[in-house]
């Protein structure tokens, strides 16, 4: 039987898959092959010649992995949006226990400049963890019905996932020193609601990349179906990369408008010092936009 | 008729064998292939993929059972599936129709 052992060495070794699929997977083919080895043999064959036939009826090896590959590669990329989705509510719920650590009534004070970079940092990751979020979501739900997702499809989602968790990961590191900052400089400050608070945005920050790094979505191997573009409601990137290029003028002011009345709002300052933040949050976000455009391949609608 | 004709239609075939009752991947296989009076007979192997496939949409289930004394993966088909394979089937026969009357020949 060393032959079969040879050729369920060699589909392990094309196997992208969870090691509990590919136990599954060896197991059933090993069984397969034994099957039909046992049968030719009693048909007459001996067992060297039934056991060639038997792997040359199933297939080369190369080829029928590719086909398990591009199943649990699809199953994976299912999942991608909702591992990046958990992460970021995950993140945004330890920001509102760890938001429990000021004192109430809240005492106004001049935030640094490193806690000023951290929070505007971590802002905009947030920002681009959500719009990369969506990205994964909306390529995942243009091609639902497709049986098997084509390869580039999963390895888009894969690559759109790993951008949303990762920059939650950063947008929770920033808020992690913004909180730690704060909590250093405030008067009785309640100390339990920021660790506990510090300890789930980490934790969800953590889980999420390395569920994300987990998910084997991006085989190489051949399309099995169409390719799908995002349609309709799902094509809301590209009209705003379309948006930010015909309009830059526009869009900035549209951008730091929205940006200054949250800064005011939450930090309780006036028009003229919220300006400066609204400003460099516009101009970031479409700094943002134009570099991680062409990556998550959001691009004019108008180009061809 | 060649593998990749065939690739496409694997799901409902598939579905059609487990039907009968549940069965383990050789033995729909091998129903496949008896059933189709040999002209089915693709790559064993991509069958099995198409099992995986299936049990994710829901229309299959499978558990491990000791069959002939040995363990095996065996797939029977769900409620799911079933009213999978009525849709298809009626599918299959509007097409298989219309496809008859264009090229001028009887509907088997």
């Amino acid at each position: 039987m060393n032959a079969i052992e040879h050729y369920i060495g060699e589909l392990s070794s094309h196997l992208r898959v969870s090691r509990r699929t590919r136990n599954r997977i060896l197991a059933e083919v090993r069984d397969h092959l034994d099957d039909g080895t046992a049968r030719l043999v009693r048909a007459g064959d001996d067992t060297d010649r039934a056991v060639a036939r038997v792997i040359e009826s199933f297939g080369p090896a190369s080829a029928i992995a590719t086909e398990f590959n591009a199943e649990a590669g699809t199953r994976a990329m299912r999942r991608a949006p909702i591992v990046a989705f958990g992460t970021g509510v995950g993140v945004f719920a330890g920001l509102l226990v760890a938001a429990r650590a000021q004192p109430h009534p809240a005492v106004p004070m001049r935030a640094t400049l490193i806690t000023q970079v951290a929070f505007f940092v971590a802002v905009l990751a947030f920002q681009v963890a959500v719009v990369a979020g969506m990205c994964a979501a909306s390529r995942t739900v243009a091609i639902h019905r497709a049986p098997v997702a084509p390869s580039h499809d999963r390895q888009y989602v894969r690559l759109a996932a790993n951008i949303s968790t990762g920059a939650a990961a950063i947008a929770a590191a920033g808020w992690t020193i913004t909180l730690a900052i704060a909590v250093h400089r405030l008067t009785r400050p309640n100390t339990a609601a920021a660790m506990i608070g510090g300890a789930i945005v980490v934790a969800a920050a953590s889980v999420g990349i390395a569920a994300t790094r987990r998910l084997r979505v991006n085989a190489s191997d051949s399309p099995a179906g169409a390719d799908a573009e995002p349609a309709g409601v799902f094509n809301i990137g590209e009209r705003c990369i379309a948006l930010v290029t015909l309009h830059p003028v526009e869009s900035c002011t549209a951008v730091a408008a929205l940006s200054i009345w949250p800064a005011m709002a939450h930090a309780e300052t006036t028009f003229t010092a919220a300006l400066p933040w609204g400003i460099a949050q516009a101009a970031a976000v479409i700094i943002a936009f134009m570099v991680l455009g062409p990556v998550l391949e959001l691009r004019h609608p108008h180009a061809a | 008729m060649t593998a990749e004709q065939l690739k496409g239609h694997l799901d409902p075939l598939v579905s059609a064998i487990l039907e009968r009752g549940p069965a383990h991947g050789y033995a729909i296989i091998e129903s496949l292939r008896d059933r189709s009076g040999g002209a089915f007979d693709l790559p064993e192997g991509t069958v099995y993929p198409a099992l995986h496939r299936l049990e994710r949409a829901g229309t299959i289930a499978s558990r491990s059972e000791v069959v002939g004394g040995r363990k095996r993966r065996v797939y029977r088909l769900s409620a799911k599936g079933r009213a999978a394979l009525r849709e298809q089937r009626t599918s299959w026969t509007h097409f298989a129709s219309a496809v008859s009357h264009v090229l001028g020949v009887q509907p088997v």
